[in-house]
């Protein structure tokens, strides 16, 4: 049979061909490009490749520590997508229904040191590690005020205690030795300045640094005589759980160590995290929270 | 007829060409813009060095004490049931005497990765060395000495 289509429009065919392909390849490609960058952005991929890692180290950190201490983490929602954050034996695991498969990170604790299992689903908002003795748990920011840490039992009553009652919100620090309590906050959050008591042998000063590298610190030197560390263990404790009690979990870490201080004698140091730094500007808070802090430790 | 063909085969090669150069771009676009993968094996080598250069289980106070460094004190610092992730070498050298000593984390599995360190691509491992200048405890009192800390961690 005679093909009715001329050597043109054979060619002209042939051209209309191939532009169809060229098209339909075009239209592949660009659903292609458009599905991997949403992906990327909304699917959560690289969180979920992220998140075990961070989760996998702060354990890891938290288990190195001598002292107890939490941490908290915000995970992010990436679009729709909501994570299930799980862990048991030395593993954490980071899963998305969303996504196929999980990601996980692994856990190196020293010996006798260990977390228990545990499964956050979905984990949005902060989630908290905390190390007390050998045991770390991982939780929920609305689980964590019902575990405040758990203080050292010494007895460290003080019958003038009363006469102890002033914290001083100041932000000179040349005025910080060899008073009681004196708090240092930024120079925008000074908010007044109470005569100070004279009492040698306890000071007590909270340091929110304005720069971004540092971090507000607690100081606290106990006094007295007898075991010391235990004694500041124990205000640092109490602090924690204060502040704690006061502004509801704080997002960052709190650390007690015992450290020498430029200060009269040796002291707790409590180092709180940047995300707190706006909760812990609020004077009137923060004095109200040491000094129950104070109070429970020498009432 | 000929010639027809010579210009339809141009064509072709014209456009798979111009189907190739965009592919390329797009793919040049996409790894230069959108970033799926990051790389943490040296952030977390970093910080693995930091937590065995820092262990209270080697240190003294503020010394670090020679004969704790061993093998079984390093696994101890960061211990897990089947680490085959990450390996490291510890090698302290008193600047005074000149006495060195070396230890390792993990050592099975640092030998293993170390060969392939300098290999790139999958089935490699890379490695991050780390100098900490430390207090070393002697008989003679405390010298200073340099804790070097290599660590190796393979591609995953």
């Amino acid at each position: 049979m005679k093909r009715g289509w001329s050597r043109r429009g054979q060619s002209m065919s042939d051209e209309a061909i191939w532009f169809l392909a060229q098209l339909v390849g075009a239209v592949l490609l660009t659903v292609l490009l458009f599905n991997t960058i949403d992906n990327a952005f909304t699917g959560g991929s690289l969180a979920k490749q992220f998140y075990p890692g961070e989760i996998g180290l702060l354990l890891t950190a938290v288990a190195q520590s001598p002292d107890a201490m939490y941490i908290g983490v915000p995970i992010k929602k990436f679009g729709e997508t909501e994570f299930t954050i799980s862990g048991a034996k030395n593993v954490v695991d980071v899963s998305a229904a969303a996504l196929r498969g999980s990601s996980r990170f692994w856990v190196f604790a020293p010996a006798g040191v260990g977390f228990d299992t545990f499964s956050i689903a979905p984990a949005t908002g902060t989630v908290y590690a905390v190390k007390q003795g050998n045991d770390i748990a991982v939780h929920r920011k609305d689980e964590f005020n019902e575990t405040l840490l758990t203080c050292p039992r010494i007895n460290t009553t003080t019958r003038d205690w009363a006469s102890l009652q002033h914290t001083i919100v100041t932000d000179d620090a040349s005025r910080v030795t060899g008073t009681l309590i004196k708090v240092r906050l930024p120079r925008s959050t000074i908010a007044s300045t109470v005569p100070s008591t004279t009492r040698q042998g306890a000071t007590l000063a909270l340091v929110a640094a304005a720069g971004r590298s540092d971090r507000v610190v607690v100081y606290y030197a106990p006094g007295g005589a007898g075991d010391i560390p235990t004694r500041g263990e124990k205000l640092g404790c109490l602090i924690i759980n204060a502040l704690q009690e006061e502004f509801g979990a704080l997002e960052g870490a709190v650390l007690p160590t015992w450290l020498p201080l430029p200060l009269d004698g040796p002291a707790v140091r409590i180092v709180m995290s940047e995300g707190d730094d706006g909760a812990l500007r609020k004077p009137e808070r923060v004095q109200r929270a040491l000094v129950a802090a104070l109070e429970a430790f020498y009432g | 007829m000929a010639k027809g063909a010579a210009y339809t085969m141009f064509e072709l090669v014209r456009y798979s060409l111009m189907t190739a150069i965009v592919v390329i771009a797009i793919v040049t676009f996409l790894s230069a813009y959108v970033r799926i993968m990051t790389d943490t094996r040296p952030t977390e080598a970093a910080i693995y060095s930091r937590m065995l250069a820092r262990a209270d289980a080697l240190h003294e106070g503020v010394l670090l004490v020679p004969e704790r460094l061993t093998d079984e004190t390093l696994d101890g610092i960061l211990a897990h049931p089947d680490n085959r992730f990450v390996g490291a070498k510890v090698t302290l050298t008193d600047s005074v005497s000149g006495e060195v000593r070396e230890a390792y984390w993990n050592r099975r599995w640092y030998d293993i990765y170390k060969p392939v360190t300098s290999t790139p691509g999958p089935g490699s491992a890379i490695d991050v060395a780390t100098t900490w200048n430390v207090l070393v405890a002697t008989p003679q009192g405390a010298h200073p000495g340099l804790l070097n800390i290599d660590v190796v961690t393979p591609a995953r």
